[in-house]
């Protein structure tokens, strides 16, 4: 017998009063570390589905599938991650590079269960003891940087030098940086939820990341005629639900499309639509306006065979959009480029022919469909004691009549009411003319209506923007008018909707201008509409109300843009001149 | 004994390249034929005593391992790094167990993992982790992880899966355009 035998017991009940090394009995809980990476959690308020954290798992652990009443909605494909743990190795790839920082994974890791195929579930949706935990693996920020890398900027005039004439102000990507900016692209899709013509963003995004810009030039016209003018002034509100611009900056859709059809001289060319005329299927359809709705409609009814007559009452098309947004924004020389694709498609135009009552009920007895994208036409009027001077002009109509050819005088002081972009567009043209300008806006500059970006630019270019004005009247002074103000005080709407403008004192403060420009808004002119199919229209507000196909509810006659209720943007007009064309066609098939 | 390595740098005799140098921290990148010899004196003429860690990236667009060695002196915690690339293809990697019986371990792992062949190392082809492996070493990127786990697991449950871009595209009608175009006419 050795030694150690002898004492061996002893020395083990010395270890008695100290903490066992051993596995304690009956079993404790065992939770893992702060950062231990157990069972996944996922804030479903937070996920948009798009699928980001399927693509880079490696092991096929993750499903995007559907969940109870899942649709997609702006910005959200409905669908979210369901997690198999007999394929997942926990290695967390799906948290760090989860778009909204919406997936973790809690400490939790013990599971017990004699069915294998139970251990695979939807976090956040089928619910979790851990669901609630704190602890686990959480995105970390710092490893972010190589997720998502930055916006290739677009390159832009200095605010000096573009005050100097109306020449774009955007410069352009080279085919270098469109390739970076475009190669950003996750591909999920949302994108394409908040387009109101639902282009197909992902597929032309690729094709400019490979330098196929045909291919996404056809892409383009699939849901819209219009790509340049959009590439341009689009309200893009896909960048506002782009996956990647939730941690970092969305890509710039607008910017890549515009680079695309500006790599071509013709747009018709790559499109070829002249060399495939469609079979014509002997329907004839009218349509009311060149702008962005009537365009729309007219390139697809005619690509689908109809025989379609564009009557427009100036003597060149575009509409509002083309006439009124400034050269320095939407350059016209890519207006001709785009005409040419719908005159080479077959698209016959009429100018100088004002649709007036007779001509409706006659065009509406000879065509099988009529579709009114007339626009609208007038501003709006204001009320504030003053706006009768002479000096006093609707910002839309100094618009209408192209400032950048210098033939009006915008004076040496100018104030513009209004916080759209007709304010804002008049303003840097008064601007481009040589004018102080300063803009007048009843609420905050975050309620303005304007985009963002023009409203930076504007504040470059040295406009004076004064948020919280409310206009009291308008008077007429020995050197020009002298506009009157009250300070505002923003109220919370109970209802909800925007915060309300109330005057906070009763002074009055006092701006000496040259010149006022009000833009307060457009209305519709309906007088050309008999009272036989207005009586039948359902008109409110001055806009005629459709259903989701766009039709009146007056047999054959279906209207789109901004005639009718909507955003008022380019996108939404052609959005409504694609519907209009398929369900006019549908319209015919079933007669 | 100088405790910057500096000076075992300056007097190599051979070329160094400085990958970064601050206060306790210097990593070198050198050719692999001086990777003893550099190493060595680090230890000997540096204090660098412990060899913290040895890791290995694969650098397949290269063909290459990058092998690097982390040393450490425990009196300052200043650590030395060399690092320097090896031929992916019959990978082969001098021993450091002599000198740090640690080293045996690491290399045991790099071995199993990446297939790396350490001459001299008498435990080198002990089962580490991976009791009875008889793939490509799996942390070689030309392991297709995806490829092993379908092979060797199968379909545990039929995957019920929906692609977010098809899903969106058939739920907005985004594909069904007035203008049927084929993809040849693209």
């Amino acid at each position: 017998m050795k030694f150690t035998d002898i004492v061996s017991p002893f020395l083990a009940w010395s270890r008695a009063a100290k903490k066992a090394d051993t596995i304690p009995y009956p079993k404790k809980s065992n939770p893992g570390s702060d950062r231990y990476r157990g069972f996944h959690r996922n804030d479903l308020d937070k996920c948009i589905g798009c699928g980001r954290c399927e693509e880079i798992c490696q092991n096929l652990a993750i499903s995007m599938v559907e969940v109870k009443d899942s649709q997609p909605i702006k910005g959200d494909s409905g669908l979210r991650p369901s997690v198999d743990y007999g394929r997942c190795c926990w290695c967390a790839l799906c948290v760090d590079v989860c778009s909204t920082g919406s997936l973790s994974l809690s400490n939790s890791y013990s599971w017990p269960t004699d069915n294998a195929d139970a251990c695979a579930f939807i976090p956040g949706s089928d619910e979790k003891a851990w669901d609630d935990s704190k602890k686990g693996y959480c995105q970390d920020n710092s490893i972010l940087q190589w997720a998502g890398s930055p916006r290739v900027e677009m390159p832009v005039a200095e605010p000096d030098e573009r005050i100097k004439s109306f020449e774009e102000v955007v410069r352009g990507y080279s085919p270098e940086q469109a390739a970076a900016e475009a190669g950003r692209c996750i591909q999920c899709g949302l994108c394409v939820t908040a387009c109101p013509a639902n282009m197909h963003i992902p597929e032309y995004l690729r094709a400019i990341a490979n330098g196929d810009y045909s291919h996404a030039v056809k892409l383009f016209f699939d849901n819209n005629p219009l790509p340049e003018m959009c590439g341009k002034v689009c309200t893009r509100e896909c960048e506002s639900v782009c996956a990647m611009g939730y941690q970092g900056e969305a890509i710039a859709i607008r910017w890549l499309k515009r680079f695309a059809c500006e790599w071509f001289e013709s747009l018709s060319d790559v499109l070829a639509v002249d060399e495939k005329p469609l079979e014509p299927n002997g329907r004839r359809v009218a349509i009311v306006g060149t702008g962005p709705a009537g365009l729309s409609a007219a390139y697809y009814l005619t690509r689908m065979g109809f025989e379609t007559h564009v009557f427009e009452k100036d003597g060149e098309g575009g509409g509002v959009a083309q006439s009124a947004i400034p050269e320095y924004r939407l350059p016209s020389g890519g207006y001709e480029k785009q005409m040419d694709v719908f005159r080479k498609a077959g698209v016959k135009f009429h100018y100088n022919a004002e649709v007036c009552c007779d001509d409706i009920l006659k065009i509406s007895d000879d065509y099988d469909a009529v579709f009114i994208a007339a626009g609208l036409q007038r501003s709006s009027e204001f009320t504030i004691p003053g706006v009768d001077l002479q000096g006093v002009e609707h910002a839309f109509y100094f618009l209408m009549n192209h400032p950048e050819d210098g033939s009006i005088e915008a004076g040496r002081r100018v104030l513009v009411v209004g916080g759209g972009n007709v304010a804002i567009d008049t303003a840097r043209s008064c601007k481009r003319l040589g004018a102080e300008v300063v803009i007048s806006y009843r609420r905050r500059i975050e309620d303005m209506p304007a985009d963002d970006e023009e409203i930076q630019e504007a504040v470059e270019e040295g406009i004076d923007l004064r948020p919280q004005n409310i206009p009291i009247r308008i008077e007429e002074t020995d050197s020009g008018l002298l506009y009157i103000y009250a300070e505002a005080l923003m109220i919370d709407d109970p209802a909800g909707g925007r915060p309300k403008p109330v005057r906070k004192d009763d002074i009055e403060h006092g701006i000496e201008v040259d010149k006022v420009f009000l833009a307060i808004g457009q209305s519709s002119d309906l007088s050309f509409l008999p009272d036989e199919i207005s009586d039948n229209l359902n008109i409110k507000w001055g806009r005629i109300q459709v259903d989701e196909h766009q039709y009146t509810g007056v047999k054959n006659i279906y209207a789109g843009g901004d005639i009718t209720p909507g955003a008022g943007d380019v996108i939404t007009a052609i959005a409504d001149g694609m519907r209009a064309a398929k369900a006019i066609a549908e319209s015919c098939r079933t007669e | 004994m100088e405790k910057q390595p500096q000076r075992i740098v300056s007097d190599s005799g051979f070329e160094i390249e400085v990958v970064r140098k601050d206060e306790g921290y210097f990593h070198v990148r050198v050719s692999r034929a001086n990777v003893i010899e550099l190493i060595l004196s680090a230890k000997q003429r540096c204090g660098k005593n412990i060899l913290q860690l040895i890791s290995v990236v694969d650098r397949i667009e290269d063909d290459i391992f990058q092998l690097t060695w982390i040393l450490e002196d425990t009196a300052d915690s200043s650590v030395f790094i060399v690092s320097a690339d090896y031929p992916r293809e019959n990978c082969s990697v001098p021993t450091f167990g002599d000198i740090w019986p640690t080293a045996v371990i690491f290399e045991r792992e790099l071995h199993e993992m990446y297939g790396i062949e350490f001459p001299g190392n008498p435990r080198q082809y002990e089962d580490f982790l991976l009791e009875g492996w008889k793939e490509l070493p799996p942390m070689r990127r030309d392991f297709d992880t995806l490829e092993y786990s379908i092979r060797t697991y199968g379909e545990r449950r039929k995957r019920i899966h929906t692609d977010p871009r098809k899903f969106i595209a058939e739920t907005t009608g985004e594909w069904d355009t007035p203008v049927p175009m084929k993809d040849e006419d693209r």
